[in-house]
């Protein structure tokens, strides 16, 4: 069982899904250090990217899981902690209660801190949303389905991403501000927010669904294994054929299988070939995190210290690379990719410590701000 | 006691080792899974790119990306401030333009391809000097459109557009097929203008001077030279292409200053030597370096350049100014500012 279970801490903790996180959020370091330290980002237009090269197309491409990756896990997560929490008594408002305090954290979060410290704190820019704050939506949504059974829950998440292309055709003006701030929250993706609740909510069920089976319904690593490796790849193999019918499910048009345009399909707002591509990779991700678990058992280890703070990790690294790149001006935007993994090593071995730091201290503290971050 | 301990220990072990191999061996399905997984990021790995990694440069200087496949498109990219509304084709085609009122200049890309099968989506893309996009064009073209060329136009007037280096790409299904680099200079309309004279009896006596103006008219030099200076922090090693480019730079230790000076000389002759020399001058406006450069070429269009220090025991924060004399004439002049670095 890859889970641990501190004594005198009734708090449950699967090392897989930690270890996935960090794996997730590592690579998001290395995205967003080419953000700030790669010259390509002063042309790189992340809503119809053209790339120069293949070493850009894969830094690129290489950040394309985070969102998913977090978005399930956080599924993933609340499902468990609804569950555990009813098991040990709590009522069914309480346990919904402490997701919704989370979730709407999570908003706040990404309005106060998140906006600002893109650009090294120089302004305060609450007026927009980000990825933190759909994930704290779609918490707050997953809040209201929780209960229900896996299969439910399955039916309304592909509901929505089949359903999604339709909607994502409802015109609106986006210079009228309060049609812009609607359906950049939950449709379109824009200036206000890139990451429209509705398609990333989609997968956040999906994670609890997987949730149910990761967490509970398989005993065993093997099962675990096996039915992550064969639902992920199944995935994998539908998105692939969405992809090559060329109609719906696709929104850019692509040269051949294998190009650089066939992975490369709308990310903001989502396609349903993109969603089901990456569903499936998260999976087959946390399938081959339980198989090298089994294999090499410490070798994944330091995933979990930076898979046990992902917030922290989060907002820490992005002010840290907003202040010391943006604000002060040291490299930004002059590298390419050499110089991005240059950084990226450099954010590494200051993040890790600090990470490691920082969920010693959450382990140990009962503050409500510390135990949120 | 001791044995039986180390036996039953051993025993431990093999049979985690047997487990751990057991993993591959007794999972239904597991090797074809892995296969699966394995060739999905095979393809993933190795299969991305189209074109070829090293690019050519063609006669016109477009830079080309080859297509690996024979039947691939191999564009070449045309600039010209006009179009011809007969033929479609470039008028007058260059890569160095004069920043004017109205006016536009267009990248014709000629695609050179076979027939297509299904869509094809091509993007041109517009770079200023500071390798921003400014101006992006997505160009879908079907397989029933006959079509084998794209065309994308910006503005070039001096409100919109300022001097220096610029770039205008393409690229096939966002993968990047085609570049050329191109300038943006500031309009000289200096034109050796000979007032006509009149030729009439009455001036029958001056016929001796009208032929010493007109020998005089044939010794005036032409401006036949343009030179644009862009300054920045370094060049990229790749590309050539300056990194940093600014007005305003941050004195900082082993910071330094380059300027990179685009030259276009029409009349050039076959190995000409030139010798320029750079002047930097100070806030104070007195020069405090100067650095010859001896240049050797051919080729109308060549690029020369010069660094200088800022760190902050060599220069002061204020308003400088670098200066390039070709034969002791001044053809181009480029004002920046330094400033101190607020730790």
């Amino acid at each position: 069982m890859n889970s641990t279970e501190k004594s005198g801490n009734t708090k449950q903790r699967f090392d897989f899904i930690d270890q996935f996180r960090g794996f997730v959020g590592i690579l998001m370091l290395l995205g967003h250090s080419s953000y700030y330290f790669n010259s390509i980002w002063l042309y790189l237009d992340p809503a119809d990217p053209l790339l120069p090269n293949w070493e850009q197309f894969v830094l690129r491409y290489i950040g394309y899981i985070c969102a998913p990756g977090f978005l399930m896990m956080n599924g993933a997560m609340v499902w468990w902690t609804y569950q555990s929490r009813i098991s040990k008594g709590s009522a069914d408002w309480n346990a919904r209660w402490h997701l919704i305090q989370r979730g709407l954290f999570l908003v706040l979060v990404q309005m106060t801190w998140v906006n600002s410290s893109w650009g090294g704190f120089s302004e305060f820019k609450p007026a927009h949303l980000g990825i933190i704050s759909t994930i704290g939506i779609s918490m707050l949504l997953l809040t209201l389905i929780i209960k229900l059974k896996w299969q439910f829950r399955l039916g309304i998440a592909l509901a929505i991403l089949f359903i999604y292309p339709f909607i994502l055709q409802i015109d609106y003006n986006s210079e009228i501000y309060w049609q812009q701030v609607l359906m950049q929250t939950f449709i379109d993706a824009g200036d206000f927010n890139k990451y429209p609740v509705l398609p990333w909510f989609a997968l956040a069920i999906l994670g609890s669904v997987m949730a149910t089976g990761w967490l509970k319904g398989w005993k065993t690593d093997k099962q675990k294994i096996i039915f992550s490796l064969a639902i992920g790849v199944t995935s994998i193999l539908i998105a692939t054929l969405i992809r090559m019918e060329r109609g719906f499910g696709n929104i850019f048009p692509f040269s051949d299988f294998g190009s650089y345009s066939f992975f490369l399909d709308q990310k903001y707002p989502p396609s349903l070939y993109h969603n089901l591509w990456f569903f499936g990779w998260v999976v087959v991700g946390v399938g081959v995190i339980i198989l090298i678990n089994k294999i090499f058992p410490k070798l994944l280890n330091v995933l979990s210290s930076v898979g046990r703070v992902p917030l922290f990790f989060y907002c820490i690294h992005i002010a840290i690379l907003g202040i010391v790149s943006k604000r002060i001006g040291l490299f930004y935007r002059e590298g390419e990719v050499i110089e991005t993994l240059i950084g990226f090593t450099i954010m590494l071995i200051v993040m890790l410590p600090l990470a490691k730091w920082f969920g010693g201290i959450k382990q140990r503290s009962k503050n409500y701000i510390i135990k949120m971050i | 006691m001791v044995r039986r301990y180390k036996a039953a220990k051993q025993k431990l072990y093999n049979q985690n080792d047997l487990m751990n191999k057991k993993i591959f061996i007794k999972y239904p399905g597991g090797k074809l899974l892995a296969v699966c997984i394995t060739t999905i990021l095979i393809i993933c790995i190795s299969g991305c790119s189209s074109r070829k990694e090293k690019p050519v440069i063609l006669n016109d200087s477009t830079i080309v990306y080859s297509s690996i496949s024979e039947t691939g498109i191999q564009p070449k990219i045309t600039l010209s401030n006009k179009i011809s509304k007969k033929t479609g084709k470039p008028i007058k085609p260059g890569w160095v333009f004069d920043l004017k009122d109205h006016s536009k200049l267009y990248a014709s890309v000629d695609l050179q391809k076979s027939v297509n099968e299904r869509e094809l989506m091509f993007h041109i893309d517009w770079i200023n000097p500071e390798g921003k996009s400014f101006y992006k064009k997505r160009i879908d073209i079907s397989p029933s459109d006959s079509s084998s060329r794209i065309i994308s136009s910006i503005s070039i007037t001096p409100e919109k557009r300022k001097t220096g280096n610029y770039f205008v790409r393409v690229y096939l299904f966002r993968e990047l097929i085609a570049e050329k680099k191109f300038q943006l200079v500031e309009s000289t309309k200096e034109s050796a203008t000979v007032k006509k004279k009149s030729k009439s009896v009455n001036n029958i006596k001056n016929d001796e001077q009208d032929k010493k103006r007109n020998t005089i008219k044939a010794e005036v030099k032409t401006e036949n030279i343009k030179a644009t200076i862009v300054l920045c922090r370094k060049v990229s090693k790749k590309t050539g292409n300056p990194i940093g480019a600014a007005t305003t730079f941050t004195i900082k230790d082993e910071a330094k200053v380059k300027a990179v000076v685009s030259i276009e000389k029409r009349d050039i002759k076959t190995n000409e030597q030139m010798k320029f020399y750079f002047e930097w001058i100070g806030p104070d406006g007195k020069s405090f370096y100067k650095k010859r450069v001896v240049y050797t070429t051919s080729n109308p269009f060549f690029t020369i350049s010069n660094s200088i220090s800022i760190a902050p025991e060599k220069r002061k924060p204020g308003n400088y100014k670098v200066r390039v004399y070709l034969d002791d004439q001044l053809i181009a002049e480029q004002k920046f500012e330094l400033i101190a670095n607020i730790k």
